[in-house]
């Protein structure tokens, strides 16, 4: 699968602007501040029509205007079809066009178009808070099920409204166990799902991750990703009980600091080097590595589910990864698909001789 | 320029939902050019329904009769009742033509987020309903949300020391939408396929 071509109207600093791609190897090339970063999150916006970087629609419409619409072009084997996506805040309202057919819902976008982002730039943010790592697997996950991210938007909106309920009535609800009941219910349910989800993916991945991060790091520890959850691979299929009964054994505790502490949305997600913590221990270089060796591990994961290769994005990766780093990255692309990256102007960069069109800003 | 009365009678089409304040002007304008007499028939209709029109006491629905059609009629089957969250969605069911028991309507969905708490919802009289003996089945049919779904949860649990059968409609609908928006052949699938809870 790839991007051929991609038209912006009002999003972010690009007010009009129309780019089209190599099937293989693009590299985007330009000064610092010229758009390339706000570029790629313009293509991965296709894949979850939203930002990948966890930007609001708001802050991605170019200052001063009223409304931001994305049109692509995918190629899926010979067959081409266009990939609308507009916003209006006046309306309120995105809507997405696939085929220039609106979707009924915007989740329903979800495997039309597959890319992974990888940009090293906030690799601190991304997996030093716990949050930001649930976000990352939350994405590998989505693109491989359709019904995982709706089952996550009804897990945060029934969470949303259990905190209310412990808000507002906090300790009375210790006599009160029919009104926590429904919401009890439905979290265990919908977050039963979700965590089984979540592991799988994770017993999917776990090998590929290990082997990209020693191809690519300098040194040689064992990268693992684990899952801590109160539900686990071998009783992945009591999930909903085993939920059921953690948030009531937390009731106690929930009606004093009044917002719930057990479930998917607390879980976390750790990542080891040699059984370290690598969000505590590792270096910002390792750090990069742990990433991209996730990323790499993601795009063969939504291969081998999909049956599409996903497009890579990646940017600013030479100014980021030492030389021995992107050399090995660099190496690794042929087995991947379609590959769009961004570079500042450097002279001792020559993109074309790798045989990339190379794409200025 | 506009006079008083033209601004005040704009000001109170512009309050009905879905006219905007354009429309509401060119519908003022336009009831100028009535008979006084069609203008007249307008405002006594609208007065009519609201001094006529009520909640029926067994069931919430709307009616000019108390109790409402639905509950009095002689071949409804008062055996099995069907549990709605709006007015709206009694009426859905009833343009289908395919059901033939009685209702409750709820007047709205659990929802802390918007204040609205069990108490706030026609719950007991439900129960009362139940209690009474005549009800084999209650058929839980609150819309595809998180919000309906927890409703439904809570009457099912409320439900269960009544030892009456509890059954949910099957969820052909769309996540999210309400049933007052689903189509004929959606909604006729979600009465057949129905789950005993
Ligand atoms: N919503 C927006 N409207 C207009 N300009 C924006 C918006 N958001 C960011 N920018 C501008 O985009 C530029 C940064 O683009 P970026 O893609 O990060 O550059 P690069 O990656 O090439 O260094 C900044 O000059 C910033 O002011
Ligand atoms: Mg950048
Ligand atoms: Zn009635």
């Amino acid at each position: 699968m790839y991007v051929s071509s991609l038209k912006l109207t009002n999003f972010r600093n690009f007010e009009q602007a129309e780019f089209s791609f190599d099937r293989e190897k693009t590299a985007i090339w330009a000064d610092n501040a010229r758009g390339k970063s706000n570029l790629l999150e313009a293509l991965y916006f296709l894949v979850l029509s939203k930002s990948g970087r966890g930007a609001k629609d708001r802050d991605v419409l170019h200052w001063g205007a009223d409304y931001f619409a994305l049109e692509a072009e995918i190629m899926r084997e010979d067959h081409a079809f266009p990939i609308r996506i507009a916003y209006d805040p006046r309306v309120g309202k995105k809507q997405a066009f696939v085929n220039h057919a609106s979707l009924p819902r915007l989740s329903d976008l979800i495997g039309e178009f597959n890319a992974v982002l990888f940009s090293p730039e906030d690799v601190d943010l991304v997996l030093r808070e716990p949050a930001q790592r649930r976000r990352i697997l939350d994405i590998l996950v989505s693109q491989s099920s359709a019904s995982y991210l709706s089952d996550l938007e009804l897990y945060m909106r029934a969470l949303a409204q259990r905190n209310r309920l412990l808000k507002d009535r906090g300790r009375a609800l210790l006599s009160q166990p029919e009104q926590m009941f429904p919401w009890n219910t439905q979290l265990a349910e919908l977050g039963g799902r979700i965590v089984a989800h979540r592991l799988r993916a994770l017993e999917d991945i776990e090998l590929l991750l290990n082997t990209y991060y020693q191809e690519i790091a300098p040194t040689s520890e064992k990268l693992k990703a684990l899952y801590r959850s109160p539900v686990t691979l071998d009783d992945i299929d009591e999930g909903q009980s085993i939920l059921e009964r953690a948030l009531a054994e937390k009731l106690p505790q929930e009606v004093e600091l009044r917002y719930t502490l057990t479930g998917p949305h607390r879980d976390n997600l750790v990542f080891t080097l040699d059984n370290k913590a690598a969000h505590q221990f590792a270096s910002k270089g390792q750090l990069k590595s742990v990433l991209l060796s996730w990323k790499l591990a993601e795009a063969t994961f939504l291969e081998k589910k999909t049956g599409w290769r996903p497009v890579l994005l990646m940017d600013d990766i030479f100014s980021e990864l030492d030389p021995k780093r992107s050399e090995a990255l660099l190496n690794m692309i042929p087995a991947f698909g379609q590959i769009i990256l961004t570079s500042a102007r450097d002279p001792d960069l020559d993109f074309k001789a790798q045989g990339f069109h190379v794409l200025e800003l | 320029m506009a006079t008083d009365a033209i601004n005040r009678l704009v000001a109170a089409l512009n309050r009905l939902p879905g006219i905007g304040a354009k429309s509401a002007r060119r519908i003022a304008l336009d009831m100028l050019t009535w008979d006084t007499d069609a203008v007249r028939e307008l405002s006594e209709v609208m007065i009519d329904v609201k001094t006529r029109v009520k909640r029926c006491s067994i069931c919430f629905n709307l009616t000019e009769g108390d109790p409402c059609e639905v509950c009095t009629h002689p071949r409804r089957d008062a055996s099995q009742v069907m549990v709605v969250d709006y007015v709206g969605d009694l009426l859905a069911v009833e343009r289908t033509g395919l059901y033939r028991g009685h209702y409750h309507v709820l007047d709205g969905r659990i929802s802390p987020l918007d204040g609205i708490s069990p108490e706030d919802l026609n719950i007991q009289g439900l129960l009362d309903r139940v209690r009474q003996g005549v009800i084999q089945e209650v058929i839980l049919a609150n819309g595809p949300t998180v919000e309906g779904d927890a409703t439904a949860q809570y009457l099912a649990q409320c439900l269960v020391p009544l030892k009456v059968k509890t059954t949910q409609v099957a969820r052909g609908l769309p996540v999210g939408s309400d049933l007052a928006l689903a189509d004929q052949v959606t909604l006729s699938r979600a009465l057949e396929g129905r789950r005993e809870y």
